[in-house]
């Protein structure tokens, strides 16, 4: 099984720790951004990396707001899943308190504390990974009358602006 | 435009003929389904104001923008390139560079297959603009997985959701620009865009 990585550049040392532990339990975890070399498109590298993967998980730590590279590897992330769901697995991991992006709140998350031990981690996510894949998860009856509420805004919205 | 209309507001920077209609098209139903209001350079329906004070009066009344740079080709006999794109993408970065905060202009490129585009603007590489070949189903999944990244949304339809009401959108919409002579009033093309998303919850 291929895995790989989302995480912020500041946390890139603890993925790799993740991804050793990963590959202890014969999972071949490395980070989405892997051989994405500077010069070429960052979005087709990941893609590429993308294509290859059985498993897709998205790292969101509190007090880290996303960077540019882990926002397109969000995007490829969501696009091959959003193609394939049945096959492509994404694992959103809620690290501390922080705030899973609206867009991947439609993946069962993963939620652990910020001083998570990267085996600790590689174990759940191991768990999860043996388990037969659910994919997407439906919206809720209150999701749906948030979203509908937000479609009426836009109505009203468009009557102000033009 | 201040307030919860400017930052739900996405300024759409197309090509108008009637080849990209349905690209265009897509782009705004993509748009609403995503919970923004789509804005664009037609909206007023005023021909009074020039077409430039409306682009830039719909990209400073926007907190987002998108621009389809897939035309920046030459075409006809003379083989000249259209580039009135490339110009308007030029005012939302400096748009970008005058805002700061949760006001910070943003904007998605969307571009042609392929390396091209470093080619004619290689100065948008470090940009990552999004691929696309060209039609609505190529760009829907582009539009929407950007959008649904945007801290303003909680949730949004899925592209296969939108691809799949696409056609209704497309028959309405035509009707609509019919019985207006091709001019519809904007706030009813876009409500035409809400009924159909919502229509899917």
């Amino acid at each position: 099984m291929i895995a790989l990585l989302s995480c912020p550049p500041t946390e890139q040392e603890f993925c790799r720790e993740l991804g050793a532990a990963l590959a202890k339990r014969g999972v071949a975890a490395r980070l989405a951004i892997s051989d994405v070399t500077h010069g070429e498109s960052f979005l087709g590298g990941i893609e590429e990396n993308v294509r290859s993967a059985d498993a897709l998980i998205a790292l969101v730590f509190d007090r880290q707001p996303a960077s540019r590279v882990q926002e397109l590897e969000w995007r490829a992330f969501l696009e091959a899943a959003w193609a394939d769901p049945a096959h492509k697995r994404l694992i959103p991991v809620v690290v501390g308190e922080a705030r899973l992006p609206g867009a991947l709140t439609r993946w069962q998350a993963l939620s652990v504390p910020r001083n998570v031990a990267p085996e600790w981690l590689a174990d759940r996510l191991w768990q999860v990974l043996q388990a037969p894949w659910t994919g997407m998860l439906e919206l809720s009856a209150s999701e749906k009358r948030k979203l509908r509420r937000r479609f009426q805004q836009v109505s009203r919205w468009a009557s102000v602006v033009s | 435009v201040s307030g919860a209309e400017f930052q739900n507001a996405v300024f759409i920077n197309c090509p108008f003929d009637p080849d990209f209609r349905p690209t265009f098209d897509a782009i705004v139903f993509a748009t609403t389904c995503c919970g923004f209001v789509p804005r664009c350079a037609s909206e007023s329906g005023t021909v009074a104001e020039p077409r430039m004070d409306r682009i830039l009066r719909g990209i400073f009344g926007s907190k987002y923008s998108i621009h389809d740079l897939s035309r920046c080709r030459g075409e006809g006999s003379e083989q000249l390139a259209r580039f009135n794109m490339p110009l308007e993408l030029g005012m939302a970065m400096a748009r970008r560079a005058m805002t700061r905060g949760d006001r910070k202009h943003d904007w998605l490129t969307l571009v042609p297959e392929g390396h091209q585009y470093q080619r004619f603007v290689s100065d948008l590489a470090g940009f990552d603009p999004a691929r696309y070949d060209g039609t609505p189903s190529s760009v829907v999944p582009q539009v929407v997985s950007w959008l649904a990244l945007r801290p303003e949304v909680e949730n949004t339809l899925l592209p296969d959701q939108v691809l799949e009401l696409l056609p209704a959108f497309d028959r309405r919409t035509h009707e609509l620009r019919r019985r207006w002579h091709g001019e519809p009033p904007w706030p009813k093309l876009v409500q035409i865009a809400v009924d159909l998303a919502q229509s899917h919850l």
